[in-house]
């Protein structure tokens, strides 16, 4: 359908209305690249590095892995069949209280060597169901579930925390109470570790042809130190994201 | 805060809509709501630069001081 005169012409009118708006959009780009660089200056420096891609999924696949793990080894923990229950998990064993002395290899005199007792991955079965239904165990039980469930809740959380940050979204409230989320796993998975070797003490098996005992952990194990000091690291590094947020709090609202 | 943004009112005497502004000034309408609300935090002497260019207007006629009631309680 052809067009008609006058419609034309305000057609013609306003293509050079647009050709105008565009010639005066394009001074004001030159004007205010400045700007519009300064603005998006925060998005350029965390969008390039495929480093959070990589760290996301890979935090992905170890949540993935850690809960797999976890839901077998539940398996093997709370077996019953027809031969009786069983527990698994870790404990620490009582040790000689006498040394054995061992000959040098360079000759230069004899080495002492005391057995303080040693971790020990124990299952523990029971001939009848009753006898696993006590305090006692269910507690370690319920103790050795948690330091799973705390390791796939830690992963899960840094998996989060890099998903955020291959977004762009870095210094943000969630970003630091992940991190704090994770500190607190760090500091309880020991602190669950001793209350379930603590519970577990003094049971007595036999294994390897010798009778073993149960013994309770000293209370400043290298895992409870090395748990709160990096525990600390976490809090610290959470207080220096809660700083950042405020300053992007304030740069968002700089205009 | 007692500095008061009257963007609002140089755009009604310049019969500019905010999205004109905003394209002139080229900010996002979402930034240039934040400053005319009273939200933002600070502004960049570039920012108000192109808005004073845009609404060719002075910085005074787009900021304002108003000392804010001191409500705390006399002394003696």
């Amino acid at each position: 359908m052809p067009v008609s005169g006058p419609k034309l012409l305000i057609n013609k009118k306003l293509l050079f209305f647009n050709k105008k708006y565009l010639q005066n959009k394009k001074q004001s780009c030159i004007f205010a690249s400045s700007f519009h660089k300064q603005n998006c200056l925060v998005m350029q420096t965390t969008k390039n590095t495929g480093l959070p891609k990589i760290l996301r999924y890979l935090f992905l696949c170890l949540t993935c892995f850690g809960a797999i793990w976890w839901l077998l080894n539940l398996s093997a923990y709370i077996r019953v069949g027809d031969n009786g229950a069983t527990i698994r998990g870790w404990v620490t064993t009582v040790g000689d209280s006498q040394h054995t002395v061992v000959p040098h290899p360079d000759g230069s005199g004899d080495l002492k060597m005391y057995n303080f007792g040693e971790r020990k991955f124990v299952m523990l079965e029971f001939s009848e169901m009753q006898g696993m239904l006590k305090l006692r165990y269910l507690g370690y039980m319920l103790l050795e579930n948690l330091k799973y469930i705390l390791v796939v809740f830690g992963l899960y959380q840094m998996y989060l925390i890099f998903r955020n940050l291959d977004l762009g979204l870095i210094f943000r409230d969630e970003q630091i109470r992940r991190i704090r989320l994770i500190a607190v796993a760090v500091l309880v998975f020991p602190i669950a570790n001793q209350i379930a070797s603590r519970i577990i003490a003094g049971v007595t098996y036999e294994a390897e042809g010798h009778r073993i005992t149960t013994a309770i952990p000293p209370l400043l194990s290298e895992q409870i130190v090395l748990g709160g000091l990096l525990a600390l690291m976490l809090f610290a590094l959470a207080e220096v994201f809660r700083s950042g947020a405020i300053l992007q709090q304030e740069q968002d609202l700089t205009i | 805060m007692p500095i008061i943004v009257n963007v609002d009112v140089m755009m009604a005497r310049r019969k500019m809509s905010l999205t004109e502004l905003a394209a002139k000034v080229d900010i996002t309408l979402a930034n240039l709501s934040i400053l005319k609300t009273g939200k933002a935090k600070a502004i960049r002497f570039s920012t108000l630069e192109a808005i004073c260019q845009a609404l060719d207007c002075q910085p005074g006629d787009v900021l304002e001081y108003i000392p804010a009631a001191d409500n705390s309680p006399s002394e003696g």
